[in-house]
């Protein structure tokens, strides 16, 4: 016998060449049907995929139901191009279902998960379903989901298509930029916040008198030194301020995330002090290799954005508010512009989104916001600063929308035109 | 006499310390109310107290400058004859009186901006000067009369008990 099949030797383990032999011929098979399979799967994908793009998702279905009666398993991607077919076809309600209806076992990742989510997104984009839309995008946010420029973008053209008017969504009238002298007053709150290190200047000049009174060179000379750290704190502080205020040549270019930096730079100190975090989140690496940038005066820019996020630490610091809804996101993303906007944009739009999770704006309101002198900070606020926001917007050809059907706290949305990569 | 600081601008309250301190006075400072109320839990030694009025901690609802005040008030054997002084630019002498009159458990002693506090040298000095000397008369009071009330019966009485607060 061993003489036909002879043992091997192979270190301590001897085996049967005809065992090996079995062994690699089962591997092979179970690998040529694994391989039958996954390319059945594919092809069933493929044709699914197609029905979708003929807006044929009844079709589609049929053929999942047929995928699925001959026992193959349906991946995410097969999931995805059922999604897309019904939301192709205008069925967003039946794409929804299967999102709501997937099996257990997939085992999605966020990210996969979030991929069938944008695909419901666009299919109720298509349909002009706004507050579905906003209604799944919220869904998003609160399972953590990765919000991508693929969501912004769905829901960026489905309030493009619908004109952002309707009636929880506010597109603004056209409006000359405001006067200088209405930008200054936004200044009182940096003379507040200069108060303080002025202040602490003020009695530790105090504190080194007395002590030179005294005769008390020792301490005098501490408190000279603390001083002198207190003046160049101070100045760091102004840098700040004086590269807030240069004013720049209306045809330079900027970056956004650079100018976006600046007004969390110029406003860390409210933040940290009412416990907020800020994200920025600026997608320069983007799928149209656009990074971000705008054309045009740095200081107006930097104003439209400042307050924007004001108000969003504003909201935020409410005192109902806890620790953890404490947190505010500025998102960046490039748009392309339709045929009909190249006049205005002709290289596309910066849209820029700052969200919060305060308390959010009562609808008797929303309708109110924008006013001059309107404010909600009992006192506090100046009312200028989203008109600002607007008039900057309006003087570059560009808008300003409060975002509706936000779940939890408000959405701004800034839209400017972009500017090419210098 | 100790004289307390509570504000969470760091650089602010810790100069503030130092001046009080020069002008030979015992000076403690907290950066949350949280913390200042732990601190001055069972406090009965005659104090100044100078608070920040914009003060808003995290984490307790009633944690702002006028609950701070009220519960220091209630708390401290000195009542209502508690110096405590706000430091804020922004309150107006109407809204100073319309409080003292509706609710004198949080009415301050006193409203004084930082600017003023930084640029006015003799201010805080002669202020504190001030609350010692009104201390001291309190102590000579108490000692004369022998009353409780002239030094601390201030504890039990009723918000609705302004015109008292105003004869005095």
């Amino acid at each position: 016998m061993s003489e036909f099949f002879p043992l091997r030797q192979s270190g301590n383990k001897n085996y049967c060449a005809l065992c090996g032999f079995s062994a690699s011929f089962a591997v092979s098979f179970y690998m040529k049907i694994r391989q039958f399979y996954i390319e059945l799967t594919f092809h069933y994908g493929a044709l699914i995929n197609a029905y979708g793009k003929a807006r044929q998702p009844d079709k589609a279905r049929e053929v999942f139901d047929d995928m699925t009666a001959k026992g193959l398993k349906p991946n995410e991607t097969i999931y995805g191009a059922l999604v897309n077919a019904y939301g192709q076809a205008g069925q967003p309600e039946d794409a929804e279902k299967i999102l709501r209806n997937l099996p257990e076992g997939l085992n999605l990742s966020s990210q996969t998960l979030g991929y069938l989510y944008n695909l419901v997104i666009k299919g109720y984009g298509r349909a002009n379903r706004v507050e579905d839309v906003n209604r799944l995008k919220e869904e998003m946010l609160q399972k953590g989901l990765p919000i991508d420029v693929y969501t912004l973008g769905a829901t960026g053209s489905v309030y493009d298509r619908m004109g952002t008017l309707n009636d929880e969504t506010r597109s603004l009238r056209s409006r000359e930029a405001e006067q200088w002298k209405e930008l200054a007053t936004l200044f009182g709150d940096v003379v507040h916040e200069l108060n303080q290190p002025v202040g602490a200047i003020g009695l530790g000049v105090s504190t080194v008198k007395r002590y030179f009174e005294k005769g008390d060179r020792g301490n005098t000379l501490k408190f000279l030194e603390k001083l002198r750290l207190q003046v160049q704190f101070l100045g760091e502080r102004m840098q700040v301020y004086k590269a807030l205020t240069e004013r720049s040549n209306a045809e330079e270019t900027h970056r956004v995330s650079d100018m976006v930096s600046g007004v969390e730079e110029l406003l860390r100190h409210y933040a940290e002090k009412a416990h907020v975090r800020i994200d920025i989140q600026i997608t320069d690496d983007n799928k149209w290799k656009q990074a971000l940038y705008l054309r045009g005066d740095k200081f107006l820019f930097q104003m439209a954005i400042r307050g924007l996020v004001y108000n969003a630490i504003q909201a935020c610091s409410e005192e109902s508010i806890p620790l953890e809804r404490r947190h505010i996101i500025i998102r960046g993303i490039f748009t392309p512009s339709r045929p009909d906007e190249q006049s205005v944009a002709p290289y596309g739009w910066v849209d820029i989104y700052v969200r919060d999770e305060g308390p959010g704006i009562p609808p008797g309101i929303r309708e109110r916001i924008f006013e001059r002198g309107f404010s909600t900070k009992k006192g506090r606020g100046l009312g200028l600063g989203l008109t600002l926001a607007q008039s900057v917007a309006e003087h570059y050809g560009g808008r300003i929308v409060l975002m509706p059907e936000i779940a939890t706290g408000v959405e701004f949305w800034l839209r400017l035109p972009a500017a090419p990569e210098p | 006499m100790k004289v307390i600081i509570i504000d969470d601008e760091a650089s602010f309250a810790d100069s503030l310390k130092d001046l009080v301190q020069v002008e030979g006075y015992e000076a403690e400072v907290y950066h949350t109310l949280k913390q200042a109320r732990e601190g001055l839990e069972g406090a009965d030694e005659p104090m100044v107290v100078l608070l920040d009025h914009d003060f808003r901690d995290v984490g307790e609802k009633d944690q702002v400058g006028y609950d701070f005040c009220g519960w220091l008030r209630e708390n401290h054997p000195f009542g209502l004859l508690l110096p405590i002084i706000y430091l804020t630019g922004r309150e107006t002498t109407e809204h100073f009186l319309k409080q003292q009159r509706d609710n004198p458990f949080v009415h301050p002693s006193a409203y004084i901006s930082k600017d003023q506090l930084a640029s006015d040298q003799e201010l805080l000095p002669n202020l504190l000067k001030q609350y010692q000397e009104q201390f001291e008369r309190i102590r000579e009071l108490s000692e004369k009369q022998g009353v409780q009330q002239a030094l601390i019966g201030f504890r039990d009485m009723e918000p609705e008990d302004s015109n008292y607060y105003e004869a005095e």
